[in-house]
């Protein structure tokens, strides 16, 4: 096998993909599945593709598919995904690649063959020794573990199989510019804590962790209260009750490195077999907090960019701002590598409707809070899926195609990814306080993976604490406080922490507990003249919950979140109470404003400039634009997007 | 009820998202559940399906059954659920020997569903629910060898469509009258050319329920689905066939 190569064509940057020649691509590519169309359609699909104004195709390559018992697979007739991929070249397109191993992709096996699943050496364990049965689309897999030396034999047989078909197709030898390194694999959409992963190798590794995380078998001892002899005799805590409580913690820790290792392998088998010119990515599903971290996954280098995935409708416009305000403050390339396009048709997710006017709020939400590359899912009808913008034969479907086209039409036309966000602000979560309250979860030997699995309440997982409901309303009063002063903001997590000196003001919410180094780099950021604020408590313990003495000097303590508005920079437009939420752009010597309305009620709002500006519409033509000065008064229809051109 | 490979293409978008906006309103009524876990009778979390954490109802207990009876009548919720979490262990394992990969997806939850309630280590009170949508499989087999279909109607304009084919008991295939070539949804007034139709070019059409939607909407606010969609084909639809005598 070839030594790993650092040597790449293709590069991540803020704005998007740079390319061998140092042109910027905007990845904003449509999803299809090669394998589920009649290859004489590809060329129709992909035309159909280009006219709507993606940038690059997505498909996954699924294993499964594929494969013809170990060491044989199929990659001819619908199965041939060079030929694809050359077609889409030949259009214009670029592309990025999905071979997994987990697919997902509503595949009755979510893309790994059943020899495998079936295989008790690959199955990851519960906490009671039991294996996992995930519910795929139509059917139950018993999860892998990705610390199964078996399992990872059968991955790496795979990547022998399907790199030497993808590798030559590289840019700019071909289409391909970006590589993901598994899909969704955050413990297979389980959050909690105790119910993944118990395979004896995944314990193995998770003892050699904790020892190098302490330094010896005797320091963790000596933490945790223990006389264990030797290495497997650490026994890993199963239950929200096990004490000590750091114990649980470190476990927590280790489930988010897992992660991290489990992506840095399969990045370099992907790498060391050629894929080694593209950008590699992996995306998860729209979690906030442990087990997921992409900026701490993206941090530690296992993969070039952290993604995260969206399927929303008008409803869940307001979590999608959340989740992509997470990916503008932590990533280098803030991209939803799956953002959803009609649904899927299957009964266990049903009964769900996605129209094109859900698309158009959830869609323009993601873009103007900083996503500057997205991937619309599905692009192309197929297969388990309705309701895409392209039919499964590759005729465009005007009645849900028109918006799509449209917003990608927008970023371009207004030259977006060239421009930047306002953002000052940036709300962090404290990992090591959620870690607190995620450890206390129970039931992790027999809680499912999705509600309709059986008659379970989800909720008495979670262990309630008088604390939780003091952060909670912390961090909303904050939240509120932001919203009233029309303050947009990034997240991030105390792990990862961005460059601080890109925020005017940071706030972390704490309770009792910090990150030693999280909060150097705070009080780092404090001194070169960042506001910090953090509240309702200062910490008096470290992650490891021994006494710390913070030095939170220059650092405002908010005893009452309502403190913060003083302590907020003052945007270019507010907008008066209500459900309207604005965006603010800048660069290029351009500006624009956007107004989100995330209610279904028509909002009347008063829109104030700092200085006099004249407002041009760019996406509605029934509101109008108008000059600011120093304010005007309109009306954004319910879950309705305004976006004007700024003029001074 | 679904095969595993099931082969889903052609639904409308339109007229599949309508189907999906009328089963959307079963998703959202939520049962007030009042689930409490105990170790043994000592209780370590109550939690309501609508209004979260709860302090109350938190006094020990030696009878589970008995308990869960009496926090019936006290607590005014829809159902109450007691876990026994020192005797999870043995349900958890029940589950895991169910097989997963020998049978439909749907059976698997049903077959979890009764391991759960059959647990001794779950108490609930009133009785375990009856799962009214167990009878699909009995209405299914009136499918087998053929197709279902059904069709809605707003007004004149046949808004959606739906085709299922039926093998082995389990839906094999589903698509809709737009996928066929040559095929288009029918007036009101030509209703009876939706059958020929698909027969025409699919095959026999074993069980159909063409209705209003609206009338299909009030069926699905019912609590017993499958009864309520009898009940409309017999007395309601505007062609129905193969499920009027259905008990």
């Amino acid at each position: 096998m070839p030594p790993l190569t650092t040597a790449r064509r293709v590069e991540a940057t803020p704005n998007g993909l740079r390319l061998h020649d140092g042109r910027i691509l905007t990845v904003l590519s449509g999803a299809v599945h090669y394998w589920r169309h009649d290859p004489d359609d590809w060329p129709r699909i992909l035309d159909a593709l280009a006219s709507l104004g993606f940038t690059a195709v997505d498909t996954y390559v699924p294993w499964s598919v594929h494969d013809r018992d170990h060491g044989r697979a199929d990659f001819t007739g619908r199965r041939d995904v060079a030929r694809f991929l050359r077609l889409a070249a030949d259009r214009g397109l670029h592309a990025v690649v999905r071979p997994g191993p987990h697919i997902g992709a509503e595949l009755l096996d979510s893309g790994i063959p059943q020899r495998v699943t079936e295989d008790g050496r690959c199955q990851a364990l519960r906490c009671n020794g039991l294996p996992y049965a995930l519910p795929t689309a139509t059917h139950h897999i018993r999860v892998p573990s990705y610390f199964s030396s078996a399992f990872l034999a059968e991955v790496h047989s795979w990547y022998d199989l399907v790199v030497p078909q993808l590798a030559p197709l590289q840019h700019p030898d071909g289409p391909v510019v970006a590589v993901q390194v598994d899909n969704e694999h955050g413990y297979f959409f389980q959050a909690h804590p105790y119910a993944l992963d118990y395979h004896p190798e995944a314990l193995d590794a998770y003892r050699a962790w904790l020892i190098k995380q302490h330094g010896s078998l005797d320091a963790v001892n000596a933490l945790y209260g223990r006389r264990w002899l030797k290495p497997a005799d650490i026994d890993p805590p199963r239950d929200g009750g096990d004490e000590p409580e750091v114990r649980r913690l470190d476990w927590l820790r280790w489930r988010e490195e897992a992660i991290r290792i489990t992506l840095r392998r399969l990045g370099d088998g992907l790498r060391r077999r050629g894929l080694d010119r593209v950008v590699t990515y992996h995306n998860d599903y729209p979690r906030l907090d442990t087990p997921l971290d992409t900026a701490a996954l993206e941090a530690s280098g296992a993969v070039d960019v952290a993604a995260m995935d969206v399927y929303a409708t008008r409803h869940g416009a307001g979590y999608v701002a959340e989740v992509s305000r997470h990916v503008a403050g932590g990533s280098r390339l803030p991209w939803l590598a799956e953002m959803g396009a009609g649904w899927l048709t299957l009964p266990w997710l049903l009964p769900m409707r996605a129209t094109p006017d859900d698309g158009e709020l959830v869609w323009l939400t993601a873009l103007l809070t900083g996503v500057r590359a997205c991937n619309v899912f599905m692009a192309v009808e197929r297969d388990r899926w309705y309701g895409s913008p392209i039919d499964a034969h590759g005729n465009v479907r005007e009645t849900h195609a028109a918006t799509l086209r449209r917003v990608l039409h927008l970023v371009d036309d207004l030259g977006l990814p060239a421009m930047r966000r306002t953002a000052e602000v940036l709300l962090v979560e404290n990992r090591e306080q959620s870690r607190r309250r995620a450890a206390r979860a129970t039931l992790g030997g027999l809680v499912p993976a999705f509600a309709g699995q059986m008659p379970f309440d989800f909720q008495l997982t979670a262990m309630p604490h008088a604390d939780d409901d003091l952060l909670h309303r912390f961090e909303a009063a904050v939240r509120r406080e932001l919203d009233a002063a029309s303050v947009d903001h990034d997240h991030a997590s105390s792990s990862a922490l961005p460059d601080l000196s890109r925020y005017r003001c940071v706030v972390m919410p704490v309770l009792d507990v910090a990150d030693a180094p999280a909060w150097a780099a705070l009080h780092e950021a404090q001194r070169n003249g960042v506001t910090v604020c953090i509240g309702p408590r200062r910490p008096t313990i470290d992650g490891t919950l021994r006494p710390r003495a913070f030095d939170g000097d220059g650092m405002v303590l908010l005893n009452d979140a309502s403190d913060l508005r003083r302590h907020l920079p003052a945007p270019a437009f507010t907008a008066s109470e209500g459900p309207v939420r604005l965006r603010h752009w800048s660069g290029d010597g351009r500006e624009l404003l956007a107004a989100l309305n995330h209610s279904g009620e028509p909002s009347a709002v008063t829109i104030t400039a700092r200085r006099t500006a004249h407002l041009r519409p760019r996406w509605r033509s029934d509101v109008a634009g108008r000059t600011a000065a120093p304010s005007f008064e309109t009306a954004i229809p319910a879950w309705g997007v305004q976006v004007w051109e700024v003029g001074r | 009820m679904i095969a595993p490979d099931v082969l889903i293409t052609g639904v409308e978008p339109d007229g599949f998202g309508l189907i999906c906006a009328i089963a959307e309103t079963r998703q959202r009524r939520v049962q007030r559940v009042l689930s409490v876990l105990h170790d043994d009778g000592a209780v370590v979390n109550v939690v309501c399906s609508r209004d979260g954490v709860l302090d109350a109802h938190r006094e020990p207990f030696d009878d589970a059954q008995q308990r869960a009876t009496a926090l019936l009548a006290e607590s005014g919720a829809d159902r109450v659920v007691l876990y026994d979490r020192t005797r999870l262990d043995d349900l958890a394992a029940q589950l895991a020997a169910i097989p997963t990969t020998t049978r439909p997806q749907q059976e698997v939850f049903w077959a979890n569903a009764d391991a759960f309630w059959a647990s001794p280590a779950i108490a609930t009170a009133p009785a375990p629910p009856h799962d009214p949508w167990r009878a699909v499989p009995r209405i299914l087999r009136r499918a087998e060898g053929g197709w279902a279909l059904l069709a809605l109607y707003d007004g004149e304009r046949c808004a959606a469509t739906l085709l299922t084919e039926v093998h082995q008991g389990l839906v094999q295939r589903i698509t809709s009258l737009d996928a066929i070539a040559g095929a288009t949804r029918p007036p009101r007034s030509a209703v009876a050319r939706l059958v020929a139709d698909v027969e025409a070019h699919l095959g026999a059409v074993r069980i159909a329920l063409v209705c209003d939607l609206a009338d299909l909407a009030a069926a699905f606010r019912q609590d017993d689905v499958p009864a309520a969609v009898i009940e409309l084909a017999r007395d309601r639809a505007i062609l129905s066939r193969g499920l009027e005598d259905l008990p």
